[in-house]
C-alpha cells in the first residue's frame, strides 16, 4: 500500500563528485537563489525547497510528493535552476548529470546531518560549514520555500553539529599551517601566556597566526614587517601588540621566545649569524623558530644553534596530519550521533504522515456524535432534559469519542511488529472512509 | 624489629618497587602503572622520614647521613612532581634513593671522633646537613639535566610525538636547572663554610683538615662554581650548562660515596 507522505531529498554535487572548475560554475550567488528558489519551486511542484551553494558543494533539498518520474524531475529542476545562471553557457550538461547525487528518506536526512556537523566537508570538522548551512536555511525560510519538514528537519541538523562539536574531538585540534604553528609552539613551552612572540610578515598567515596567539594572552607580540604600514594595520586589527620593520630583526629576536615567520621574501630573512647574537644576549634561553613561510624564511643551520628549535612547514604538516587523523578517529564517534539524530528525525516523521489521517478520523467521529446525538435527543423521550443535562451527554460522548481516537492513535504511532503507521493510518482512513475529507 | 628496621626497610622496599614501576610504566605507557609508582615513591619517602625522626633522638647526623639525603630528595621529588608536574623525577631518584639507602645499610658510613660537647655537635651538624642538602639539589639539578637534554635532543630531531607530558616544557626545565643549581650550590657553599669553621675551631688533626675528602669537596664546589659562571658571565648554552651539571653531579658523588668509601677501604 503506496503512502502519500512528502518524499525528503537531497540532489547536489560536492568536492568528491566534481571539479573545481565545475563547483566554481555551479555557485549561484545568494542574492539569484532567492529568486530562482521559489519559481522552481513552483514550477516543479515541491512542497519545500531549500539551497546550499559553497566553494565546495551545491546542494538542492526539499520535500516532495512521490511521482512516476521523480527522480528524472529532480535532475530536471537541479538543471533548470542552473540555466538560469549565467555560468550555464560554459557548461557540459552530461558532466553535471555526471557529477550529481541523489539521497532520499533517511539517507537524505543523514546526508543534511552530516554536512551541517561538518562531516562531509573538504577539511573535515571544519566550523565554516554550519554557518553557511545556517544562512541556506534563512535564505529559504525569507523566500517562503520551507515548510513544518524543512524547519524541523534544520533544526535538527544544527542541535546534531553542535552535539558532534561538544561531544566529540573533532574540532579539538587545528589542521591549518598557522594554527599548528601555535599548536607546536604550546607543546614545546607549555603555557604560552609567559611567552613573547614576534610574527615576521603581516600576510594572510601571519594573520591567522596573530588572532590564535592573541586568544592566549602571551606577555608580548611583535609583527615586523618591510612595509611597518602593514605591520601597524595588524597590530590595529589586533588591538595589541607592537608593530616593527624587518631591519630591527636582530634586536627583536633577542628579546623574544618564538618567532613565526611567514614573508613572501624570495630569500632568507633570518640568518644563523642572527641567531647565534641574539642566543648571546639572550643568555642562552630556549628559542623557537617557525618557518611558515615558502620559499623558506629562516636559514636550514639556525637549528644548529644551541638551544634553538628550528621548525618549517613540513615538520607542521606532521602536526596537521596528525591532527586530522584525529579527526578522523572522532568522526566515528560524530557518526553515531548522526545516526541516532536520524533515527529520531525519521521517528518524528512517521508521526507527520499519519496525523492527516488520525485528524480525519476524529472529525469523522465528531460528525457521527453531532448528528447521532442531535438525531437522539430531539425524540420525545428527552424532550424534558434541560440545557445542562444535555451538554452532559454530549460531552460524555466526546469523551467516548476522544478515547477511541485516543487508542487509535497510540496503537498506530506505536504499532505492533510485522506493521507499520502509515498502514494502519491507510487502513484506518479506508475502514471509516476518511481520506481526502 | 623495631619500629626504625620497619619503617627503614618499607623505605627501601618501596623504592626499589617504585623504581620497578617507572619502568614498567615507560614500557607499558599505562598512566595507572606510573601513578602507582609515584604513591609508592610518598610512601617510601613518608616511610623514609618516619625513620630519620625516630634515629635523630639518638644518632649524630653523619652516622644517618643517607638516610637524610634519601628524605630530602624525596620530598624535593614530590614537591617538583607536583607543583612543577615533573611527573618523570622520581623515575630518576628512585633507583637513586634505593641505591643510597643500600650503601646506607650496608657499607658503615665514616666515623669521626670528636667530643661530644654541644656547640662541636652543632656545627658538626650543621656542616652535614648543609652538604646533604646541597648534595640533594645538585641530585635534582642532575635529574632536570637530563630530563633537559632528553627534551632538547627530541627536539632538535624533531621528535614531537615522543615528548612526553610528564616533563615540564624545555624552557621550565631550563629555568629549574638554573634553581636547583643555584640552591645547591648556596648549600653546599654553607656546608664548606661550616667545615672550615669546624675544623678552625676545634683544633681537628691536620690530615682532616686537608684529607682527600676535603680537597676533592672544594674541586666539586669549585667546580659548581664554573657551571654557574659559565652561564651567567659567559652566556653558555643551557645545553652546556646541563652537561656541567652531570658531570658536577658525578664529581659530587665521588666527594660523598666514592672519598669515604676508598678511605674506609685504604684507610686514606
Amino acid at each position: 500500500m503506496a503512502s502519500n507522505a512528502p518524499i525528503l531529498f537531497i540532489i547536489g554535487a560536492n568536492h568528491r563528485t566534481a571539479s573545481v572548475d565545475l563547483r566554481e560554475k555551479l555557485h549561484i550567488p545568494a542574492e539569484q537563489l532567492a529568486i530562482s528558489l521559489p519559481q522552481i519551486k513552483e514550477e516543479f511542484g515541491f512542497l519545500e525547497l531549500a539551497a546550499i551553494s559553497t566553494c565546495n558543494r551545491f546542494e538542492l533539498f526539499g520535500t516532495a510528493r512521490d511521482s512516476q518520474s521523480f527522480t528524472a524531475h529532480l535532475y530536471e529542476a537541479f538543471l533548470k535552476l542552473h540555466q538560469r545562471n549565467a555560468a550555464w553557457a560554459d557548461m557540459d550538461e552530461n558532466l553535471v548529470r555526471q557529477s550529481l547525487y541523489l539521497h532520499m528518506h533517511e539517507h537524505a536526512v543523514k546526508h543534511v546531518f552530516k554536512v551541517a556537523s561538518s562531516l562531509d566537508s573538504l577539511v573535515l570538522g571544519e566550523t565554516q560549514i554550519t554557518g553557511q548551512f545556517k544562512d541556506a536555511i534563512s535564505m529559504a525560510s525569507e523566500t517562503n520555500t520551507i515548510g513544518p519538514i524543512l524547519n524541523r528537519l534544520s533544526q535538527d541538523a544544527l542541535a546534531t553539529a553542535k552535539k558532534v562539536r561538544t561531544s566529540t574531538d573533532i574540532g579539538r585540534k587545528h589542521v591549518s599551517i598557522s594554527h599548528a604553528a601555535i599548536e607546536l609552539a604550546k607543546k614545546v613551552f607549555g603555557d604560552l601566556s609567559a611567552h613573547r612572540f614576534l610574527l615576521v610578515g603581516a600576510g594572510e598567515m601571519a594573520q591567522v597566526a596573530a588572532k590564535y596567539i592573541k586568544s592566549y594572552k602571551p606577555k608580548s607580540i611583535w609583527v615586523a614587517n618591510r612595509t611597518i604600514e602593514r605591520a601597524q594595520s595588524l597590530v590595529n586589527e589586533l588591538e595589541t601588540g607592537t608593530a616593527a620593520s624587518i631591519d630591527d630583526l636582530p634586536t627583536l629576536i633577542s628579546q623574544v621566545d618564538i618567532v613565526i615567520s611567514s614573508t613572501s621574501a624570495p630569500g632568507i630573512v633570518i640568518t644563523r649569524e642572527m641567531i647565534k647574537r641574539a642566543q648571546g644576549v639572550r643568555k642562552g634561553r630556549p628559542l623557537l623558530l617557525i618557518d611558515i613561510a615558502l620559499p623558506r624564511d629562516i636559514e636550514k643551520s639556525c637549528s644548529e644553534v644551541d638551544d634553538v628549535y628550528v621548525f618549517d612547514i613540513d615538520d607542521l604538516q606532521q602536526v596537521v596530519d596528525s591532527n586530522y587523523e584525529e579527526r578522523r578517529k572522532a568522526a566515528v564517534d560524530a557518526t553515531v550521533i548522526v545516526d541516532r539524530n536520524t533515527d529520531l528525525f525519521r521517528a518524528w516523521e512517521k508521526t507527520l504522515s499519519i496525523k492527516p489521517a488520525l485528524a480525519s478520523f476524529r472529525t469523522y467521529l465528531d460528525q457521527v456524535i453531532a448528528k447521532e446525538s442531535a438525531k437522539t435527543l430531539s425524540k420525545d423521550l428527552f424532550k424534558d432534559l434541560n440545557e445542562k443535562q444535555t451538554a452532559a451527554i454530549v460531552s460524555m460522548l466526546e469523551a467516548v469519542a476522544s478515547k477511541i481516537s485516543g487508542e487509535a492513535s497510540r496503537r498506530i504511532t506505536n504499532p505492533p511488529e510485522g506493521y507499520y503507521p502509515e498502514l494502519l493510518a491507510d487502513v484506518l482512513s479506508m475502514l471509516f472512509e476518511t481520506k481526502d475529507t | 624489629m623495631n619500629s626504625v628496621s620497619i619503617s627503614s626497610n618499607m623505605g627501601l622496599f618501596g623504592f626499589a618497587l617504585a623504581s620497578v614501576l617507572y619502568l614498567v610504566s615507560f614500557q607499558k605507557s599505562k598512566k595507572v602503572i606510573e601513578k602507582t609508582a609515584f604513591s609508592m615513591f610518598v610512601l617510601s619517602t613518608i616511610a623514609i622520614s618516619a625513620t630519620l625522626a625516630i634515629m635523630l633522638s639518638d644518632s649524630a647526623l653523619i652516622d644517618i647521613s643517607g638516610i637524610f639525603l634519601t628524605c630530602t630528595l624525596g620530598w624535593i621529588a614530590i614537591a617538583g612532581h607536583l607543583k612543577f608536574k615533573m611527573k618523570l623525577i622520581g623515575a630518576l631518584l628512585a633507583p637513586l634513593a634505593t641505591f643510597i639507602l643500600l650503601m646506607q645499610f650496608f657499607v658503615a658510613p665514616p666515623k669521626i671522633s670528636m667530643t661530644a660537647t654541644s656547640p662541636d655537635m652543632v656545627l658538626i651538624t650543621t656542616h652535614i646537613a648543609m652538604a646533604i642538602i646541597g648534595q640533594a639539589f645538585a641530585i635534582i639539578a642532575c635529574a632536570v639535566s637530563v630530563m633537559y637534554l632528553w627534551q632538547q635532543n627530541l627536539l632538535k630531531k624533531k621528535l614531537l610525538t615522543q615528548l612526553s607530558g610528564g616533563v615540564p616544557a624545555i624552557d621550565r626545565l631550563e629555568r629549574l636547572l638554573m634553581w636547583a643549581l643555584w640552591t645547591g650550590f648556596i648549600f653546599i657553599t654553607l656546608g664548606l663554610l661550616s667545615g672550615a669553621m669546624f675544623a678552625q675551631l676545634f683544633d681537628l688533626p691536620a690530615d682532616m683538615r686537608l684529607g682527600s675528602k676535603v680537597i676533592w669537596a672544594t674541586f666539586v664546589w669549585g667546580w659548581y662554581l664554573a657551571t654557574l659562571l659559565a652561564r651567567n658571565v659567559f652566556n653558555r648554552s643551557s645545553k652546556r650548562v646541563a652537561q656541567m651539571s652531570l658531570a658536577g653531579f658525578l664529581f659530587l658523588s665521588m666527594t660523598y660515596f666514592g672519598m669515604g668509601f676508598f678511605r674506609d677501604l685504604g684507610g686514606g
